[in-house]
């Protein structure tokens, strides 16, 4: 073991193999709770009114006839054809309807993503250079009153009491349909890539609240993890030297300490991605953010199988996919680690 | 925590008098250290008190004076008064829609967000936590436990690949829908975590000398893992398992909001959000008053953990000392070890 970029590739296959595996028991698990705990979902999405002929034909269509096991293995072989199963509700591919989707969160995580850093961090370093003073405890505080909200709260007051007051935007992606092409469903990037400014300017409106009600709740973690490795950096001797030398505070702190503080952060950060993504569900709900999150809750609401099924693998894959990003990043950033 | 205080706690002959000292001290060094946690240990404490009289009050008066006597000061299903009234002394949170006293249904609301909160935890932690010592104690490559622990370990990953939201969202939503199915849901997502941070602990004190000395002097692995090293990861997991509380509260409350675990006609602090922000810009009080409910209850089991991992956790114990001592402690902030 050592650090060739051979054993990164190793490690990284390695890491890949244990996904599928991860991937393969998510599925299982999903597949098996949603469809023997509904004893006839065709009964739901048609009405209790509807008649017999129109229920079965539901369900040879939705392949619900077979016992589960069976509809488990048929499952698999059309997944791997690309083939992720209809949405019961609008009739489109499962896989389309996922692909528009998840781009929207993934702007969203992001978006939220670069406020938790942009803010978090600093915060971090206010809170451990004035270690058991006011500034941490103000510092404290803050990142528990966001720890300390329920997504949803925090949600709702920001789309209802404080949108209007600051004539933000609580809906959607757009004000309405844009008259260009959406290429990659990233809002903002959309209308960048059109060369569109007041529809960017309208993107960028739309994402905000929903970007810091997301990015608030979860800063506590990235301004925690800041704090208390920056604790145990600052008394080291290479800080004290830099201060020594007639160093401006500002750099001491941000250049030369936050440096070495920063590589367990964003390892943490990493790690945050289930948090972030969990909380997407809840996020998009309240402001009909067209991503995967509000796909999942409506999948849920409507026990729309398939949907379940796709949103429960696309959220697996990125948290996992989160962590090896953290891993290796880790890796780059310390060089005393070997990838194993 | 001094070598004095550690000695106290090795040797048996120490009165029972001296130990309940040394760990009030301890307890006081925490607060001292930082006020926040005292106001987080009192709030937690007024929390579960007021929790307790809710709750046992009702059950126990119809053998004592023959008829349930509740403490809430009105029926909170009841139309008390008007609609949509301002706080008033009458009604310190004021009435929602249905006229119904917002006081009252947060307090009736307490024994059931506050007993899942610390119950889905303890369920956790002992399936979790028992599934991590195993794991921890017995992973030696090619035996029968070092089997029994990679399975454990990847069936773990599996359910820490979900967002345990989406996944309790999803059972709480195709099961029946109701309270139990709920407490299932949260349940079965909730114990990985404890799994990992137990097996980790394990592992850290597992090759410590004094667990090879005990090994040596011919401890069964059962005394072991009990005697020695239970005792000495108990710190950490205190520490989790108080953040964790308030966790689990959002978590259960966040499935309410969406409509699903508890009927409408139930106090429970997420479907009163859910009804109440419905109408949050014409009438703010009833959200503002059961949000902050939630949000107090959450802090306070947050402020005491978090106090407690910076006191608990040599690694951030030591940082605070060195930086208190060499940045010049301020007045008052004692130093910690």
């Amino acid at each position: 073991m050592g650090r060739n970029p051979s054993d990164l590739v190793l490690f990284i296959g390695k890491r890949l193999g244990q996904l599928a595996l991860v991937l393969v028991g998510a599925i299982v698990i999903t597949f098996i709770i949603t469809h023997l705990s509904v004893s006839d979902p065709c009964v739901v999405w048609l009405g209790p009114h509807s008649d017999e002929r129109s229920i079965e034909a539901c369900k040879s269509y939705f392949d619900l006839n077979q016992p589960v096991d069976v509809q488990l293995l048929h499952y698999f072989q059309t997944l791997l054809t690309g083939n992720w199963g209809v949405d019961s509700i609008s009739q489109q591919p499962v896989l389309t309807l996922i692909g528009t989707y998840f781009p929207e969160t993934l702007e969203l995580v992001l978006a939220s993503l670069f406020l938790m850093i942009v803010i978090g961090i600093p915060l971090g370093v206010i809170a451990a250079n004035s270690n058991g003073r006011w500034g941490d405890h103000i510092v404290r505080i803050f990142y528990l009153s966001g720890w300390a909200t329920p997504t949803y709260l925090g949600g709702v007051i920001l789309a209802i009491a404080v949108a209007p007051a600051l004539g933000l935007p609580s809906t959607g992606d757009f004000s309405s349909t844009p008259p260009f092409h959406q290429w990659t469903h990233m809002s903002v990037v959309d209308a960048l890539l059109a060369g569109n400014l007041p529809w960017t300017w309208d993107a960028l409106q739309h994402l905000a609240l929903p970007a810091i009600a997301l990015a608030f709740l979860n800063m506590g973690i990235a301004t925690r993890m800041t704090r208390s490795s920056m604790l145990e950096v600052l008394p080291l001797e290479y800080v004290r030297t830099a201060r020594m030398k007639g160093l401006k505070e500002f750099w001491v702190l941000y250049k030369h300490a936050l440096r070495n503080a920063l590589i367990t952060t964003v390892t943490v950060l990493g790690l945050t991605a289930g948090y972030l993504l969990s909380g997407t569900v809840v996020i998009e709900e309240i402001f009909e953010w067209p991503g995967i999150g509000y796909y999942a809750y409506n999948s849920i609401i409507n026990y729309d199988f398939s949907g379940v099924v796709g949103t429960v693998i696309v959220f697996s894959v990125g948290v996992v996919l989160a962590n090896l990003i953290a891993d290796v990043a880790y890796g780059i950033l310390d060089p005393r680690v070997e990838w194993r | 925590m001094d070598g004095d205080e550690q000695s106290l706690r090795g040797s048996r002959r120490v009165s029972r008098g001296a130990r309940i000292r040394a760990s009030l001290l301890t307890l006081w060094r925490i607060f001292e250290a930082n006020p926040l946690t005292l106001v987080g240990f009192i709030l937690v404490v007024l929390i579960t008190g007021t929790t307790l009289v809710v709750w046992i009050v009702p059950t126990v008066t119809p053998f004592l004076v023959g008829h349930a006597v509740s403490v809430l000061p009105y029926p909170p299903n009841a139309d008390v008064a008007g609609s949509y009234l301002p706080p008033s002394a009458a009604h310190p949170f004021g009435t929602d829609d249905f006229g119904r006293d917002v006081f009252t249904r947060v307090l009736a609301a307490l024994p059931i967000d506050i007993s899942i909160g610390l119950s889905i935890t303890l369920f956790s932690l002992l399936l979790g936590g028992g599934l991590g010592l195993v794991s921890g104690y017995w992973d030696t490559p090619r035996t029968l436990g070092g089997a029994v622990s990679v399975t454990i370990l990847r069936v773990t990953d599996v359910f820490l690949a979900f967002p345990s939201l989406v996944l309790a969202l999803a059972i709480a939503a195709s099961l029946g829908r109701s309270f139990g199915d709920a407490v299932f849901a949260i349940a079965a997502t909730w114990w990985p975590f404890y799994v990992r941070l137990v097996r980790g602990e394990v592992l850290a004190v597992k090759s410590a000398p004094y667990v090879t000395a005990a090994k040596a002097a011919g401890l069964s692995s059962g005394k072991i893992l009990t005697r020695h090293i239970v005792r000495n990861i108990l710190e950490p997991i205190v520490v989790y398992y108080t953040l964790d509380v308030g966790s689990v509260l959002i978590a259960f409350s966040t499935i309410t909001f969406i409509g699903l675990g508890v009927p409408p006609n139930i106090p429970e602090w997420g479907n009163m959000i859910s009804d109440y922000s419905s109408f949050l810009t014409s009438d703010p009080w009833p959200t503002i008053f059961v949000g902050g409910a939630v949000f107090i209850t959450v802090l306070a089991f947050s402020l005491l953990g978090d106090g407690l991992r910076d006191v608990l956790d040599p690694r951030s114990r030591r940082a605070l000392a060195v930086t208190a001592v060499s940045a010049g402690a301020a007045p008052g902030s004692a130093p910690i070890s």
